[in-house]
């Protein structure tokens, strides 16, 4: 996963206290809910879209815009980008050309080695080199590489044209810059979703944005924006204040009370920069598929991974689980179980190169085992409520393993909760959650339906004046705005005062 | 074709309302300098291939538009106001601890050889390298406190530094210390500091007992319990006030062998109200309801003179010893203006003493009190000072010496490691 949402607490430290400050240049890549973004960027790429009326005109504005996005900050990786795209390109239309001779096939290959191979060679060339030293013996020195930016994105969105191509789902396409245009569109590039070449194959040949999908898309991104300001960034601080302390010292409540924090931040930041990423496409004409269904209210883990992340589930599924599956059916249940285990280990590995995130994905694949084994059968008894509780425990006990990358901490932080050792609660944990009890009271209801419920209920009350809630409408998408903008304006805010410690 | 029109309107004013703030943005002038955050605002980020390349551009186009952002106090207010308003104010009669995120720290912190002073006096103090982020300012009953963390290792490294300073320069030197407390253990309840700082008597008597035997110590702590009650540090600044500096300056008469002027010869002036850098820190809506009063004393200074030097080669140019423009927010920047590299004072009194002062900014206060005593002093500021010391001491025939810190400064390694510093700077 991105830098985004790959342990957020965790990210390379951008700045450290350092006194030799004046050598420090910072690589930022630019992000949605960034200043320049908002009032340069995106506002110019609007502009630059809408001053043409031709599509060919307005694709190749939207390449300049995306390439510029992809290179702000971390221009380098923009070639490689760049490489793999053209590769992928030629290779498609080979294997189109070539369809039913096993020429297809190495056209396949070759196509996948470079994009996969790429992502294998940045993402996972350190943790590899690590593994084979740890079963060999050998000490292979391993060089830490920065990870160019979106590329577990992309990649998966070029390899899903390639199969899709290669299956015969897709035509090939022929226009190079369309074929760029939907792999490096800005909207999608860095953090998903995981757009399929097919959702928007026809919008990258024609697309009329009505007023409909601009005043929807502008809603959609002021609210993603919103979720990522306020609940999730607020949530980031909490969260650092429990976790990133010296965990030796936390209470039970606390740690929980950590953890808890951190799945509102991981919700919050990857689904409003989701819900922008869509409310930006819709408008400019393009319609991206949802990619979040409020995942804390399953009542199951295979059903919690169809409402959250949906782009990377489906992928998976279509293009892993599915011919793992097949390719075992000769097993019996057995193949569906290994397609499990080995499309979870792999989901576990995209999202970080480290053991956490295997174990990550082997706990979701263990405990969706046990459901279709025995437990959905239990919860038809008991009903929803020890299903949600169940899914809730469940996934908060997963979370360490998301955030705690270091496995030493990993393990205290779960002798904290289990080992019945550590003090149950500490004296300051209720001043806290009351000083903070509006914004948790906000950012649990809006984890439920039950916000968009009320709006909708309301939609239909008010139906008869449409102007009320044209006007609802455009205060709130105005108040996120200006809430959002407020809170990033002073994140800015630096005072400098003496060394203290 | 109704429901049209609302989509249009819902499409329009947010846009509107980024159009206005780009508008403003491009067309208001731009601040340089941030008294508040006491440090310089972004430039406009150079672009060059190079600078696109390793990221600077973008790093510096973010930080030049949020520091320039149109409207940016009042979203600052506001957003503010919302973080006030998050929950339910918390009425712990422990007090709290406002934790300071470690923003983007380090920015560009005025650093004096980059500015001209000349063009920008008012230029705010405490800057440049040792200048980070505190972790956390603690509120008490409107209050704002830091607490002291050094130990017996910290209290060593500082006298050692002092101690190796003395070794250095000639014998024929009075040595003095001054360490300031801090206000702790004056404002807070006993209950409430104990067990979160360690104790500050402990710690000045473990630098004390390790400095060298020729230097005299100043029992500054004493004389300012004696006085607990006064208004002797600020509420919303980490600086203490002028009143605790006279009863400093009284502590330090005794070792220096003067007689301090009677309060009724060094009448005090109040200058206004000002909130000061922990208010900036933590914008705490309580210290803001609480701000200081900034008073100064009618020092009778007989003509002297002051000058400042930024760096060696430069011409001493003249400065104020009181500088009353001090502004909102550097309340404390009325003594002696800022924390000059090295400045001198031409005292009136022609009795051959010649005073080097080794500080930081607590000194500030402090050093006006002493302008009647000496012939000149010296005003070096640890972080800054460009000279090596011993030479600069021969050179201008210097027969005093003092060093003096708050005593959480003089227990960071930042400190000691200055001092050292200064022994092997060039020239």
């Amino acid at each position: 996963m991105t830098a985004f949402f790959c342990a957020p607490a965790k990210n390379k430290c951008l700045l450290s206290i350092n006194t030799d400050f004046c050598s420090l240049v910072l690589l930022k890549p630019m992000v949605f809910s960034s200043l320049v973004f908002l009032l340069v960027f995106f506002p110019l790429s609007l502009l630059g879209n809408y001053l043409f009326k031709s599509l060919q005109a307005k694709n190749i504005v939207l390449i300049l815009f995306s390439l510029i996005f992809y290179s702000w900050g971390e221009p380098v990786w923009i070639f490689l980008l760049l490489g793999t795209t053209l590769i992928d390109f030629f290779m498609a239309k080979l294997i189109e050309k070539h369809d039913g001779s096993w020429r297809s096939g190495l056209f396949l290959g070759i196509s996948v080695f470079f994009s996969v191979g790429a992502l294998v060679f940045f993402k996972y060339s350190g943790f590899l080199c690590d593994l084979f030293n740890s079963l060999t013996g050998i000490s292979i020195r391993s060089h830490k590489l920065d990870l160019p930016i979106g590329i577990s994105f992309y990649t998966f969105q070029s390899v899903s044209y390639i199969l899709d191509v290669y299956r015969g789902q897709v035509k090939a396409q022929t226009h190079f810059s369309k074929y760029l245009l939907y792999i490096s569109l800005f909207h999608q590039l860095v953090a998903g979703p995981i757009v399929r070449y097919s959702d928007i194959e026809k919008e990258l040949e024609n697309r009329n944005p009505k007023w409909n999908d601009i005043s929807h898309g502008v809603n959609r991104f002021a609210w993603g924006l919103f979720k990522k300001v306020f609940f999730a960034n607020s949530a980031g601080v909490l969260v650092a204040g429990y976790l990133e302390r010296d965990l030796s010292n936390l209470s039970v409540v606390e740690a929980v009370a950590g953890i808890v924090l951190f799945a509102i931040q991981l919700y919050y930041d990857f689904s409003g920069y989701s819900d922008m990423a869509i409310g930006m496409g819709r408008i400019l004409g393009f319609h991206y598929l949802e990619n979040f269904n409020f995942p804390y209210v399953s009542k199951s883990i295979k059903e919690f991974w169809t409402r959250w992340h949906m782009s990377l589930g489906t992928f998976l599924r279509d293009y892993l689980f599915t011919p793992i599956a097949f390719n075992k059916r000769h097993w019996g249940q057995a193949g569906t179980v290994y397609a499990l285990i080995v499309t979870f280990a792999l989901s576990g590995l995209w999202h970080g190169a480290s053991w956490n995130f295997i174990l990550w994905g082997l706990y979701f694949a263990i405990l969706i085992i046990v459901e279709e084994w025995f437990l959905n059968r239990v919860f038809k008894f008991t009903g929803n409520w020890l299903a949600h509780c169940y899914l809730i425990i469940a996934i908060f006990i997963s979370y360490p393993l998301f955030y705690f990358v270091d496995m030493e901490q990993l393990k205290q932080y779960y002798l904290i909760l289990f080992s019945g050792k550590h003090p149950f609660i500490s004296d300051a944990i209720i001043p806290e959650i009351q000083e903070h009890i509006y914004w948790l009271s906000a950012a649990l209801l809006f984890l439920t339906p039950a916000g968009k419920n009320m709006g909708d209920f309301l939609k239909i009350r008010l139906q008869n004046s449409p102007g009320l809630v044209g006007l609802a409408n455009t205060m709130a998408t105005v108040a996120f705005l200006w809430i959002s903008i407020s809170l990033l304006v002073a994140k800015s805010f630096n005072p400098f005062l003496y060394f203290r410690f | 074709m109704r429901e049209n029109r609302f989509h249009i309107i819902n499409a329009i004013i947010p846009a509107l309302l980024i159009i206005v703030f780009l508008v403003f943005f491009i067309l208001t002038p731009k601040q340089k300098i941030s008294l508040e955050e006491k440090r310089k605002m972004a430039a406009v980020p150079e672009l060059s291939w190079t600078s696109w390349i390793n990221g600077s551009f973008a790093a510096g186009s973010e930080d030049y538009i949020a520091d320039h952002f149109a409207f940016r106090n009042e979203l600052l207010t506001f957003s503010d106001f919302l973080k006030n308003h998050e929950g339910i104010a918390r009425k712990s009669p422990e007090g709290r601890f406002v934790i300071i995120k470690k923003r983007q720290a380090l920015k560009d912190p005025l650093n004096k050889k980059k500015l001209s002073i000349d063009s920008n006096y008012i230029i705010p103090l405490d800057s440049a390298e040792e200048l980070v982020l505190t972790n956390g300012v603690f509120i008490y009953d409107s209050c704002s406190y830091q607490f002291f963390g050094g130990n017996p290792v910290s209290a060593g490294r500082y006298a050692r530094a002092y101690n190796t300073v003395v070794d250095h320069l000639p014998k024929n030197i009075t040595y003095y210390s001054v360490l300031v407390p801090s206000s702790t253990e004056f404002n807070l309840p006993k209950a409430v500091y104990r067990k979160r700082a360690n104790p500050e008597t402990k710690g000045i008597a473990d630098i004390n007992s390790r400095l060298n035997a020729v230097i005299k110590k100043a029992n500054v702590y004493d004389y300012l319990l004696a006085y607990r009650t006064e208004y002797l540090f600020f509420k919303t600044d980490h600086h203490w006030t002028a009143r605790a500096a006279y009863y400093a300056y009284q502590a330090f008469a005794e070792i220096a062998g003067f007689e301090a002027l009677p309060p009724g010869k060094v009448p005090s002036k109040i200058m206004g109200r000002f909130l000061g850098s922990l208010y900036q820190m933590t914008h705490d809506p309580t210290l803001k309801g609480n701000p200081d009063k900034l008073e100064y004393f009618d020092i009778p200074f007989g003509g002297a003179k002051a000058f400042y030097m930024l760096s060696p080669g430069d011409s001493w140019k003249s400065c104020e010893i009181i500088y009353k423009k001090a502004q909102f927010g550097i309340g404390y920047g009325v003594f002696l203006g800022i924390d000059y590299p090295i400045m001198k004072i031409d005292g009136p009194t022609k009795n051959g003493r010649k005073l080097f002062i080794l500080k930081e900014s607590y000194a500030n206060a402090f050093v006006p009190f002493l302008v009647p005593h000496f012939e000149q002093i010296f005003v070096a500021d640890v972080r800054y000072f460009p000279y090596k010391i011993d030479k600069f001491i021969a050179d201008n025939k210097i027969n005093e010496f003092l060093m003096m810190n708050q005593l959480v400064m003089a227990n960071s390694p930042y400190t000691p490691s200055k001092i050292l510093k200064l022994l092997k700077t060039t020239p």
